[in-house]
């Protein structure tokens, strides 16, 4: 067995000198497959940024060119026109009420599925599977009309809400799997211990199933910051519109001044960007792990 | 037996909270959803039954079969090139040369920003006077090629489809976190074999790969089908309805405040997602585990 690994490794040292012209010409291929990807997503956004500081007149005369002078003025009269603050409020509000319920609903109903036998406790998990695979926005409608009924329509609070809900599937799923990996001895023992199930959960469960958590907040974050559809059928009043919505009226505030729609569009981007990239390995990693975990 | 009194309620309390929502939100929406599309309703208040009207109405309706070709076509490309792809750049990636967490941000990114905000920035992008891509066509003497990308009939649907189908950063970080769980010594007895790098990721890797490329896909297409904020900003269904989608048509329905026929589309959406999925699940073998 060594001798032969010993072969392997003299046959492939006489390659090398002959492999080299290949070695290159596949680095070379790697590199352009992967800076096309890089060029196609990056290029826009750094354009977006140097057409963020140039007048009207400069982006449209010469699009390509640097910034002749920095025009910050762009970003005063955003910030003045759009009520951006607002409508980050907004978004930021319903964000986290949402992350909050959902993570707490969730725990709570992925626990007693993946703890116990009950009465339509199979059926149960049918549900939401299949709820995972439903386009919810099939039901436009129908969604509008309950939320009209239960005066939740125009609120954020009813918007949060809608999307708790919305967001229950796939938690409860990924929770499940999550908390199917903690040994059920150790409820046990905190239950000898005379613990009640409330206390087992908050103090157990949640500390131990802490990654799967993690990961369902970042992807209710996600979801809940990006909506749109509902956010601009159920929010009428502009003081309550969401950052989504608020970027899709800029279009119509700035008319023929570009350089403050891309100054405007620059604010309602970095704030994500940035917070991306201080985080972004958990993130990932959770990303990773939560599509694993379905 | 007090405990077993204490666990049913527990079970029941823990329970509610979810329960209710997804009944209010999922079980009752999609009830009343198929129910209406029986009955006439174009007003405020609900009109009589009408059977399969509308259903018919909507087989012989011309912008219905464009968007479904839309949507079709849209999934198609998910599934056969954004996603081989994103399989692309994550084995490339794998290798963890230098400065790939510097590149796997910066594919990531357009995950990070909203949808919304990339759909006004691809219409400054598509611009026909100051857009990036006629000024780069006009740059390098190719001028005679500009046009207005996201309002001519030809290429409008095709434009849609180039705003997302090279942003695959989602979809490689998924897959290569995958990629990073193989165990090594898999990799290290094809060496033994003498396997290269290439014929690894085709005889190793990918086969590896099936379970989470399935989700992929089937996050992909489900994604695609619930897309509407692009489109509604950059081109709400224009030129002459091109760039029409189910999702798209139902909101513009329910605008014209023809709310069963709207709902008759959402119940073709719903159809058509649960096709596609368990299609994909079953050409995936999804579920069942590698190793």
């Amino acid at each position: 067995m060594n001798s032969e690994i010993f072969k392997n490794k003299v046959i492939k040292l006489e390659q090398r000198p002959k492999r080299s012209f290949s070695k290159f010409i596949i680095g070379l291929l790697r590199w352009s497959i992967l800076l096309f990807f890089a060029v196609m997503t990056a290029f826009p956004l750094i354009w977006t940024l140097f057409s963020s500081v140039k007048s009207s007149q400069e982006i449209l005369t010469s699009a390509l060119s640097l910034p002749k002078k920095l025009h910050w003025e762009n970003y005063v009269y955003a910030l003045k026109v759009t009520g951006i603050v607002q409508s980050y409020l907004n978004s930021i509000i319903v964000t986290t009420i949402s992350i909050l319920l959902n993570a707490y609903v969730s725990l709570l109903a992925a626990y007693v599925i993946a703890r116990f036998r009950f009465r339509g406790s199979a059926f149960l998990m049918t549900l939401f599977s299949i709820g995972i695979l439903i386009p919810i926005n099939s039901a436009l409608l129908p969604i509008k009309i309950i939320m009209d009924n239960l005066r939740l329509s125009n609120s954020l609070i009813g918007l949060a809400i809608l999307y708790t809900a919305i967001g229950i599937p796939i938690s409860v799923l990924i929770l499940r799997s999550f908390i199917l990996g903690i040994p059920v001895q150790v409820d046990e023992a905190a239950r000898i211990d005379g613990a009640s199930l409330w206390r087992t959960v908050w103090k157990i469960i949640i500390p131990m199933a802490r990654p799967g958590i993690v990961t369902i907040m970042i992807l209710q974050a996600i979801y809940c910051w990006n909506e749109f559809l509902y956010a601009i059928i159920l929010i009428a009043l502009p003081v309550k519109r969401t950052l989504q919505i608020a970027i899709r009226f800029f279009l119509g505030q700035f008319f023929f001044d570009y350089g403050a729609l891309f100054a405007a569009m620059t604010l309602a981007i970095i704030p994500t960007v940035v917070l991306f990239i201080i985080f972004q390995n958990s993130v990932v990693s959770s990303l990773s792990m939560g599509a694993v975990k379905q | 037996m007090k405990t077993n009194q204490e666990q049913r309620r527990f079970i029941v309390l823990a329970l509610i909270p979810a329960v209710v929502l997804f009944g209010t939100f999922y079980i009752l929406p999609m009830l009343g959803l198929i129910a209406t599309t029986f009955f006439e309703w174009n007003t405020i208040k609900m009109g009589g039954f009408i059977g399969f009207d509308n259903y018919l109405k909507m087989f012989q309706d011309n912008v219905f079969y464009i968007a479904l070709q839309n949507n079709l076509s849209w999934s198609l490309v998910a599934m056969f090139i954004h996603i081989p792809l994103a399989l692309m750049v994550a084995l490339l990636l794998s290798k963890k040369f230098r400065g790939w967490k510097v590149l796997r941000t910066i594919y990531f990114l357009p995950h990070v920003i909203s949808v919304t905000a990339f759909a006004v920035i691809w219409m400054n992008v598509f611009n026909p006077s100051f857009g990036l891509i006629n000024s780069v066509l006009k740059m390098i003497g190719l001028g005679a090629m500009c046009r207005n990308w996201l309002y001519d009939q030809a290429t409008a649907w095709p434009a849609i489809l180039l705003t997302w189908v090279f942003h695959v950063g989602l979809y490689a970080v998924i897959i290569l976190g995958e990629i990073l769980s193989i165990p090594e010594e898999l990799f290290e007895s094809a060496e033994i074999d003498g396997a290269s790098g290439i014929k690894q990721s085709f005889h190793i890797t990918i086969p590896l790969l099936r379970n989470i490329t399935g989700t992929c896909v089937i996050l992909t297409v489900t994604g695609g089908l619930r897309y509407f904020e692009g489109l509604y900003i950059m081109t709400n269904g224009a030129p002459n309805y091109r760039t029409e989608t189910l999702a798209l048509y139902l909101y513009q329905k329910i605008q014209l405040i023809q709310y069963s026929y709207a709902n008759t589309l959402g119940v073709a959406l719903l159809a058509f997602g649960l096709l596609f999925v368990i299609t994909g699940m079953k050409l995936f073998k999804l579920g069942k585990s590698d190793w």
